[in-house]
């Protein structure tokens, strides 16, 4: 399905933050906003300020107050989180999550992915974490058939927002090598290629999703052929956007590539520590329209 | 939308050839850096639970005569300064626990970069940069293995793109040296790892084809932090332990 082409009218400005409204056209126009953050890893608190790269950024409470913002701006807003929400901090050896998970479904995350340190208290504590807080994990590629997670997180996710239809589905890492059996136990990992081929045809077409996301812990690329995000772009179809993590890759920018049919797929991540928060507005309207490309740094 | 926040957008625009009702008009898209107001309610929130570890962290330990950091490593020179500074101490400490228990001498250490998770900044050493520098609950195994086995390990170190930190071993070039010596193959060596990787962590699954583990209940942060209360000055420096030539 070659269904759209992109293009560049690009110019360099300097515009405020209210310049934003220019790109919407159409006052009919209707904005889903995600917003989205990776490899947080109990980055409970700012920076100390005498980080070395980021004195008194990130911490939870700044991240909540953007968010009700954001929110407040544009209600169709969806917020999620790609994984290695714990472990860094003494936050996580003291409470194993509890706190995260806590300020997560306070602050308004609608759902997260997997990621390898999620399992770093073992099941038995994250499931305890998951129900205290009833928080949503997404999760499509591992089986949890058998564990403490089985029938707690979903295959993949659907919000309607103002009438649009946003599928969102969860990919996470291969574990073997990389966590301990004895933490994962029977958890299985299933290939994410066929995964999300499966899942985005089901949610484009069957679900009639308007919007496809993926939320992976999968790792932005990698020199050698392991599934990585740019990998998973390339392989598949059905998929609007890839929400990366793992590989903790800053980019300055969403990285535009093409799939399988030659559809346009944007992957973004946004560092680690929640020092960054991604936000992605898609337009959508029922006229075929198309504005400039503006790059702008305040 | 206040000012607090930096914001990077960049508007992107898309033309569609459609086939549903709704199409994505164009997508625009924000990074924006944290740098602004904070939440009451949720620093209300973190407040309860910081209390309750702030007093304990904050406790000085050591101190530290600069910036140390696990990337500051280069291509020939294999080995980084906090790298060696945390193989150098694991060695130490499980070295006295090891021959307190078992009257064995450990012969190196492995460790993965992976594993430290912060820098050491320079001045007082806090509880606190403990567990950021080694924040996993890994404990200090020791690994009985047979030295024909060695190999395999000096060469999966040597392909790795990223320097895992050791002690006790030397590699440069084709040369590798376990407590100065040529390894024998035919010897039985005690490699103090971590429990993590003797599971095959970071793909090093090597340690499967050990004779013997040895659990000592001892825990890679608890290791550092004994041997900074004790020792108070802590110092490192790349060094010639691991040299690649080819």
């Amino acid at each position: 399905m070659n269904r759209r082409k992109f293009i560049y009218n690009s110019g360099l400005a300097s515009l405020s933050v209210m310049g934003l409204n220019s790109c919407n056209i159409n006052s009919r126009n209707l904005k889903i906003t995600i917003l989205h953050t990776n490899d947080v890893h109990s980055q409970i608190d700012p920076f100390p300020s005498n980080h070395n790269l980021y004195p008194n950024k990130g911490g939870f409470a700044k991240r909540a107050s953007l968010f009700k913002e954001l929110i407040t701006i544009n209600p169709n807003t969806l917020i999620f989180d790609a994984g290695d929400i714990f472990q860094g901090t003494p936050y996580f050896n003291f409470f194993q999550g509890e706190l995260e998970l806590n300020l997560m479904k306070k602050m308004g995350y609608n759902a997260a992915t997997i990621g390898n340190h999620e399992f770093d208290a073992g099941l038995k504590t994250f499931k305890k974490n998951i129900l205290n807080n009833d928080f949503q994990f997404i999760s499509s590629n591992y089986d949890f058939t058998n564990t403490e997670l089985e029938g707690l997180t979903d295959k993949y996710k659907i919000y309607n927002k103002g009438g649009i239809k946003v599928g969102v589905f969860g990919l996470g890492i291969e574990l073997r090598g990389l966590v301990s059996p004895l933490l994962y136990g029977e958890t299985k990992y299933y290939d994410p290629v066929d995964i999300a081929k499966d899942i985005s045809t089901k949610l484009k077409y069957e679900k009639g999703c308007d919007l496809v996301i993926c939320i992976s812990h999968l790792g932005h690329q990698y020199q050698n052929d392991k599934i990585s995000d740019t990998l998973l772009a390339k392989l598949t179809s059905n998929i609007d956007l890839i929400i990366g993590g793992h590989t903790h890759t800053l980019l300055k920018e969403p990285l535009i590539l093409n799939n399988y049919l030659g559809e346009e797929v944007i992957i973004n991540q946004v560092g680690s520590s929640g020092v960054f928060v991604g936000k992605i507005d898609f337009n959508f309207t029922n006229n075929n329209k198309n504005s400039d490309k503006f790059l702008v740094e305040v | 939308m206040k000012k607090f926040f930096k914001i990077i957008f960049v508007c992107c625009s898309f033309y569609i050839i459609g086939c549903s009702d709704l199409n994505i008009d164009s997508i625009s898209y924000s990074r924006i850096e944290l740098t602004g107001q904070e939440s009451r309610m949720i620093s209300d929130v973190i407040s309860i639970y910081k209390d309750s570890i702030d007093a304990n962290l904050d406790n000085v330990i050591g101190f530290s005569d600069r910036l140390y950091t696990k990337g500051d490593f280069s291509y020939e020179r294999f080995n980084s300064t906090l790298g060696n500074l945390i193989a150098d101490v694991i060695f130490i400490q499980s070295d006295s626990v090891f021959k307190y228990h078992e009257n064995k001498n450990i012969d190196f250490v492995i460790q993965n970069h992976g594993g430290i998770r912060a820098s050491l900044p320079k001045g007082e050493v806090k509880l606190t940069d403990a567990y950021k520098i080694l924040p996993f609950e890994n404990e200090i195994v020791i690994v009985e293995m047979d030295g024909e086995h060695l190999p395999e390990i000096v060469s999966f170190l040597k392909n790795e793109t990223t320097p895992h930190p050791f002690s006790g071993l030397t590699i440069n070039g084709n040369e590798v040296l376990v407590q100065n010596s040529l390894i024998i193959p035919t010897n039985k060596y005690y490699i103090a790892t971590n429990d993590y990787l003797l599971t095959g962590g970071d793909n090093m699954f090597f340690f499967n084809k050990n004779t013997k583990v040895y659990r000592i209940g001892y825990s890679l942060r608890d290791a550092f932090i004994d041997y900074t209360k004790s020792n108070l000055y802590l110092s490192s420096k790349i060094d010639n332990r691991f040299i690649r030539n080819e």
